[in-house]
């Protein structure tokens, strides 16, 4: 401690509102399941005072990816599938940033899934949420790995062919999976409780948000948000313990140790009543980020600065060159 | 390691850092003590506060005539509320545009010194409209919610006596406007008397005055002069005494002439009432007081007199027996108390004895004592402040005193003690830290007076003797603890989030004074600082112990790292009185016990869900809500917005972003059934009709049951 080895935060203890993190009016649908995953999120950064300038949220391309643009953080709207390797740059370089992945179905389990599995693997210190709304949406209702069988969409008019894919059974398939949990959009107090233990779980933080699109597939959740028998509650004296107010709307409960996989995976494969909680959670797994780095200091600004100088020296046209080439 | 001991406990003692002729520095040690003068070191505490301007407080303020002083925060706060409820859009960019104005406004104040506010938003806006042309609509949608004739005062050395003398009209012009009222009411009393005495006089019957009545347009067509002969022949009403005449013109005369609240219209000026000197003050007083008997004589003959009530054989004796002294008493029922105003230098010993002289006759004067400087240049208490001190404590002596203590930070916050203070009928004294004495330079004087008071250097005290309550010592941070201890956010070298609590000691409120660099000394890299410990600590620590516990603050340098910095012994000793002046003090002042209210048994849980053995939160209890209200199961609300896009007016956001019934009545049945129709949780519960006469119900009705 008597080197300069602190370094002060130069603001203010502030209390922030929920508005303090709000940027902009989002151009989701009314009724968008997406709506109660950014105020969910918004409610975590409060209840923890993250700061804005500390906090990074990365996504893909879809409606669901518009997610950055809401967050009056720092935020980065990748390209299609590749919110996981970007989030995974942010980390290595900046471990002082609390790093969030929003990504859509499409994006995460179809074009951008190879990065996926290996995401898993690494076990980066992410907190990712997936938001599955069984489609295309921003596309306008193209099919995606997660629709159901026989669902009737742009490119499968007949319907849909194949099996849906079960995100979390993939996720829990994958080694090193440390933090894998499933929750729907329409029960708000449960997102946030899951979310805020996904935030503290240091490591790839898995959320399954099953999330609402009135607008292309308005039906298909109906029955699931109208009946409440339709949803079961995992909890676990290790996982999430549920409040008396919900445990009275909420009957279905599945009592389950998070650290037990092969439970977890019996779990996931329900499909009717959705269960939702923590299904996995094993803090022990290392963090790609702290094995490969070790304790080092992160690169100055002098070494960025030097290696990209380097790359970019590469095509450099010289103006000797030039001339000769004239 | 004993070398480099040797060389800090060296230090410590002596305030003196190793000469480079006594050698090379210990070998085995390693690390080195080091000046800080030049570093840009501040007190690691005060680092967060370090760029004011950008930073939401309580200053500048607005200071409008006749108003209360707001922070300029608060008014730009209530000029956004409300706006735009319908347009997110506009109302977000009004915000916007709001708070960039607001941020160059505090910069100009904080440049500038106190400015009027129109000058200071012709700059602002200006400059934000060049690089922004949109600005400027927004900030003349602003304009008007802000007052005319405001003047924007930053945190500075002139802020106390400024505010100080704003409240002051403000409590005297309502004291004043009751005392010219009175007069006014006597002063038309009296006259109304000699009036109508002359109007029976023959003088007000003469032709000539029938004339002047009339009007000369009229005056022609009549025979003025038969109608006065008519009139003085009828005459019954008896003509004033001369005696009483001539007394109630010589009341009217000191009525009109008083200089306390001059008449509206008259040319007379007022007395000067504010003072920039005690001894000049109660000159002054004692110069007025025959005047002021005058008065008050007067005051009471002239009720006397309006009520008809007044005997020449009773109360002629009376009144020539009125002495000064006693009708200097009867005026101070009306009080007309005069402001004093020192700062720094002004306070010599000669003005602490006249305040004292004044306040043991219960004089009603109000005392500012503003003191720039708290330490001189040995740390020692400089002599304004310590005259300051002397006053408080022997204010208390004198029973009716209100006594404020507090400093400039505070002063918003302590505006309605102020007002008693000011209101106050008998003596009352203000003493107040500043953070504007020349060795706070380095620091905005805001930062400086608020680390006063954390510090304990300078602690916050209120005694109202009329307002029946102990005298306070509430304003103080952690006033129950020796120190308050607050947790910085700090990231260590691996950019790893830390919390870090430090006490806020008086060695941290000298450590940002440069006129005491050498009296720090900062560990250079891999010091020994095993026997360190932190100011708090070594201030406690009996004699003696510092021989194994040398006392560390925690500063920051310009780019926010953090250092060990070492104190000297003098410091620490000074550092050390100021904790045993606010112990005595809380000794004196013991705060009150807090009531401990026995809380209620909870309710028994309600019939437990089956197998729910992970239930963590307190059970919730059912309010006992009306069965025919509508409510929403807010909890479960997902943020969609559809019961919003039937009437934003009825439902709203809370906190959570979650809906709720603001006000059933904001709403019709209708809009309800159909806000549950639409809500996909179907969380939204429409009740019973509150208008049996609205239009439909029947069919309302039924698809409410349907729910
Ligand atoms: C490389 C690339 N391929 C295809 C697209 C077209 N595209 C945009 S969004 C999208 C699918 C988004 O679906 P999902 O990730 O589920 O997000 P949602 O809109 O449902 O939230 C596709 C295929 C693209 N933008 N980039
Ligand atoms: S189309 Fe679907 S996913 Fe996109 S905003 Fe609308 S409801 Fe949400
Ligand atoms: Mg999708």
């Amino acid at each position: 401690m008597s080197e300069a080895t602190l370094c002060l935060l130069r603001l203010a203890d502030e209390q922030h509102s929920l508005e303090d993190y709000q940027s902009g009016v989002p151009r989701w649908c009314p009724g968008c399941g997406d709506n109660a995953i950014l105020s969910a999120v918004q409610r975590l950064c409060r209840d923890e005072g993250l700061r804005p300038e500390k906090t990074v949220f990365i996504s893909g391309i879809g409606c669901s990816s518009r997610f950055p643009h809401y967050m009056k953080t720092y935020g980065l709207h990748g390209i299609h599938g590749r919110a996981l390797p970007i989030a995974e740059g942010v980390r290595m370089a900046r471990r002082d940033l609390d790093v969030f992945v929003n990504t859509g179905d499409g994006d995460c389990c179809s074009i951008g899934a190879a990065h996926w599995i290996h995401a898993i693997r690494y076990n980066m210190n992410l907190t990712v949420m997936l938001h599955d709304n069984e489609i295309y949406g921003l596309t306008k209702k193209q099919a995606s790995p997660t629709s159901p069988k026989g669902l009737r969409s742009n490119t499968t008019p007949g319907g849909a062919w194949l099996e849906a894919l079960n995100p979390v059974q993939v996720t829990l398939g994958v080694q090193n999976a440390s933090f894998v949990a499933q929750v729907v959009d329409w029960i708000p107090e449960l997102l946030y409780d899951v979310l805020h233990r996904a935030w503290k779980h240091r490591g790839f933080s898995f959320v399954h948000i099953v999330q609402r699109c009135p607008e292309w597939l308005p039906n298909q959740f109906e029955p699931f948000v109208r009946d409440p028998s339709k949803v079961a509650l995992v909890h676990h004296e290790r996982g999430l313990s549920i409040s008396p107010s919900l445990a009275k709307v909420y009957r279905n409960q599945i009592q389950h140790d998070p650290r037990d996989i092969d439970g977890a995976r019996k779990i996931a494969s329900q499909r009717d009543p959705i269960p939702v909680g923590i299904l996995y959670h094993d803090p022990s797994v290392p963090c790609y980020e702290d094995l490969r780095r070790g304790n080092q200091p992160p690169h100055s600004a002098a070494l960025v600065k030097k290696g990209l100088e380097k790359q970019f020296d590469k095509f450099t046209i010289w103006p000797q060159t030039a001339e000769a080439a004239d | 390691m004993h070398g480099a001991f040797q060389d800090e406990l060296a230090f410590h003692l002596t305030g003196r850092l190793r000469a480079a002729t006594e050698g090379p520095a210990p070998e085995d040690g390693g690390g080195t003590l080091e000046p800080i003068a030049g570093r840009g070191l501040l007190p690691a505490l005060f680092a967060p506060y370090a760029d004011l301007a950008q930073l939401r407080h309580d200053f500048p303020l607005l200071l409008a005539p006749g108003k209360p002083a707001e922070s300029l925060t608060a008014v730009m706060e209530s000029a956004l509320a409300g706006r735009d409820a319908d347009d997110a859009e506009a109302a977000s960019r009004l915000r916007h545009h709001g708070l960039r104005l607001e941020r160059a406004l505090r910069g100009l104040a904080a440049k500038k010194g106190a400015l009027p506010l129109a000058e200071a938003w012709k700059e602002a806006g200006a400059e934000l409209a060049a690089a922004d042309p949109e600005i400027g609509e927004s900030l003349n949608a602003l304009k008007g919610a802000f007052p005319a004739k405001a003047t924007l005062v930053p945190c500075d050395g002139a802020l106390p006596i400024a505010l100080l003398k704003h409240e002051w009209h403000r409590v005297q012009e309502e004291r004043l406007a009751a005392l010219r009222g009175e007069i006014e009411t006597l002063v038309h009393g009296l006259e109304n008397i000699l009036a109508a005495d002359f109007i029976t006089s023959p003088a007000g019957r003469s032709p000539e005055r029938l004339r002047a009545t009339i009007g000369e347009a009229l005056a022609d067509h009549f025979d003025l002069a038969a109608m006065a002969s008519l009139l003085d022949r009828g005459r019954t009403v008896a003509t004033l005494q001369e005696s009483r005449r001539s007394r109630l013109q010589a009341l009217l005369s000191v009525l009109k002439g008083q200089r306390y609240a001059p008449l509206p219209g008259s040319d007379v000026t007022a007395h000067k009432l504010t003072f920039t000197s005690a001894r000049t003050a109660l000159k002054a007083w004692q110069e007025r007081l025959p005047a002021r008997a005058e008065l008050a004589r007067t005051l009471a003959m002239a009720r006397l007199e309006v009520a008809g009530e007044y005997t020449e054989s009773r109360h002629d004796a009376l009144f020539a027996r009125f002495d000064d002294r006693r009708a200097s008493e009867a005026l101070e029922a009306i009080s007309v108390p005069s402001l004093v105003c020192l700062r720094g230098d002004d306070l010599q010993p000669d003005e602490a004895a006249a305040v004292l002289e004044a306040f043991a006759a219960g004089l009603p004067f109000k005392v500012l004592v503003q003191v720039d400087s708290l330490f001189d240049g040995e740390a020692r208490l400089a002599p304004a402040a310590v005259l300051a001190h002397a006053l408080t404590a022997s204010a208390f002596g004198f029973a009716d005193a209100a006594v404020l203590q507090t400093t400039s930070a505070r002063l918003l916050a302590e505006i309605p003690p102020l007002q008693n203070v000011l209101g106050h009928r008998g003596p009352g004294l203000v003493t107040l830290f500043s953070g504007a004495g020349a060795e706070h330079s380095r620091i905005p004087a805001y930062l400086a007076a608020a680390a006063a008071l954390e510090s304990r250097v300078f602690p916050a005290l209120f005694h109202d003797p009329a307002g029946g309550q102990p005298t306070s010592l509430a304003a103080n941070p952690a006033a129950d603890a020796d120190w308050p201890e607050y947790v910085l956010d700090c990231e260590d070298s691996r950019q790893q989030r830390q919390k870090q609590s430090l006490a806020f000691t008086a060695l941290d409120f000298l450590a940002a004074d440069p006129r005491f660099a050498e009296h720090f000394a900062l560990l250079g890299k891999g010091a020994d600082d095993s026997h360190l410990v932190p100011a708090a600590e070594a201030a406690d620590a009996a004699p003696g112990a510092a021989e194994q516990r040398l006392p560390f603050v925690l500063m920051a340098d310009t780019a926010g790292r953090m250092h060990k910095v070492l104190a000297d012994e003098t410091l620490l000793a000074a550092a050390k009185q100021v904790l045993r002046r606010w112990r005595a003090l809380r000794a004196q002042f013991t705060l009150p016990a807090p009531v401990i209210v026995e809380a209620p048994a909870p309710a028994a849980p309600a019939e437990a869900p089956a197998e729910t053995p992970a239930v963590t939160a307190a059970p919730v209890e059912e309010a006992a809500t009306d069965p025919d209200a509508a409510y929403i199961e807010t909890a479960r609300c997902s943020s969609c917005g559809a019961c919003l896009l039937v009437n934003d007016k009825l439902f709203v956001y809370d906190g959570n972003k979650q809906a709720q019934i603001k006000d059933v009545s904001l709403g019709s049945f209708r809009d309800l059934v159909e806000a549950a129709e639409s809500c996909p949780l179907a969380i939204i519960h429409p009740g019973k009709p509150r208008d049996p006469a609205e239009e439909g119900l029947a069919d309302l009705l039924a698809r409410a049951a349907a729910l």
